[in-house]
């Protein structure tokens, strides 16, 4: 009996085939979550963030294509000493980390009604940290580039052809690199997708 | 093709919107007080028992260069009275107890506002020349340096505390202890005082090592 459902399922999965769309493009709000090292230095959840992707199908399901993206988080810390060897430097802190990230992406969509498509996606490429102190009249600021990967589950609701919504998680991670250690983020997203048939 | 350009152009009207809310920054001119000490980690805080303080502090600006009159400027009492009185607290609180200048004191204090955009880690000897007992040539900093910045906010509080039985050569005198307060003139004079009581104590409270 499961194998018969296996094989209808199958069919029923080849029958949407018939009517995937080409390609997809969506602007997605994003909710920045620290983890690691980058909630050592800002712990605080920030909404200030969104995407853009870009995917072309390469068969009913799977889709390749690239993503880019811009979050800020911000931390004020206050109370806090700062020493190195004998000097010990206090006072309060503003803290900024700007997060770009460059991305080839592969998802897995799969369907189990035209409504709910829920998917699987990859995508590798780098993420520009940047990094901002102010604290009195000083300010320091650097840019490290890194090697970035971000898995992401997520779904597509789609109650027309051309349009859809998307609600997805991603973890960004970064490599060690350009002076600064691996940065790691939880993003949560919800997106309007525009469908080309 | 245009519903899709349509959409876009929303989308890239919100993606504005959301880069056009900027993050917060100091708002107030007492969010930017900053609070530099540094020390002597060959020099041992807990024998000495005695330190003196003096009834002024000094006021270095760009105007008058050192040595053009017989004394230095002093900052008004307003300002200056908070700032000796808060040094007293914390030095009695630490064990250390006040004697006047003639009475070989273990330990000196002396306090110095900038009111100038340079920082005078080695400002001229002659600004404390009235007041130093046994008289001296110069500064040294025994084991550590300053910090390397290059201006400083105007109304910088700048405390050295000096050893005078330890004196070099040349007869400089070994800054033990220093802490820099930064911008505490600035801002609305009402507030000062407050401002220097929690700067200032947070600059004793960061060096546990002054403990006796």
């Amino acid at each position: 009996m499961q194998k018969y459902l296996i094989l209808f399922s199958l069919l029923i999965g080849m029958g949407l085939s018939a009517s995937a769309q080409r390609s997809l493009y969506s602007v997605n709000y994003t909710v920045t979550l620290p983890t690691g090292n980058t909630a050592d230095f800002i712990d605080v959840v920030s909404g200030r963030g969104f995407g853009l992707e870009f995917q072309k199908f390469i068969n009913d399901h799977v889709a390749i294509g690239g993503e880019v993206g811009h979050s800020t988080i911000f931390e004020r810390t206050e109370n806090e000493v700062y020493t190195r060897e004998t000097a010990s430097l206090s006072g309060i802190q503003y803290r900024y980390q700007y997060a770009y990230p460059i991305l080839a992406t592969a998802s897995y969509y799969h369907s189990f009604t035209n409504l709910i498509r829920p998917y699987v996606s990859l995508g590798i490429g780098t993420i520009a940290n940047k990094r901002t102190i102010e604290m009195g009249m000083y300010k320091s600021e650097d840019t490290h580039w890194q090697f970035g990967f971000r898995p992401e589950l997520g779904t597509l609701i789609q109650p027309a052809d051309n349009v859809a919504f998307r609600i997805s998680a991603k973890y960004f991670g970064t490599l060690e690199g350009g002076g600064l250690e691996g940065q790691s983020n939880l993003s949560f997203n919800v997106g309007l997708v525009i469908l080309n048939n | 093709m245009v519903n899709f350009i349509t959409r876009s152009s929303v989308g890239l009207l919100l993606v504005a919107g959301l880069i056009a809310c900027s993050p917060e920054g100091a708002t107030f001119v007492e969010e930017q007080d900053v609070v530099y000490t540094n020390y002597n980690e060959g020099f041992a805080f807990g024998p000495q028992s005695t330190y003196a303080l003096p009834d002024e502090v000094i006021s270095i600006s760009n105007g008058g260069l050192a040595g053009d009159s017989e004394r230095p400027d002093f900052l008004p009492q307003q300002y200056a009275a908070p700032i000796l009185a808060t040094l007293r607290s914390n030095m009695n609180s630490l064990g250390y107890r006040e004697v006047d200048e003639s009475a070989a004191p273990d330990l000196v204090l002396l306090p110095a506002m900038l009111q100038t955009t340079q920082v005078y880690y080695y400002y001229d000897w002659w600004y404390w020349s009235w007041y130093y007992p046994g008289g001296g040539a110069g500064w040294y900093y025994p084991g550590y340096y300053p910090p390397t910045v290059t201006s400083v906010r105007s109304g910088s509080l700048f405390v050295q505390m000096t050893s005078p039985k330890e004196v070099d050569g040349n007869n400089n005198i070994a800054v033990q202890w220093m802490a820099i307060v930064n911008g505490l003139l600035e801002g609305e004079v009402s507030n000062a005082a407050s401002r220097i009581d929690r700067t200032l104590n947070q600059a004793f409270s960061q060096s546990p090592y002054l403990q006796k």
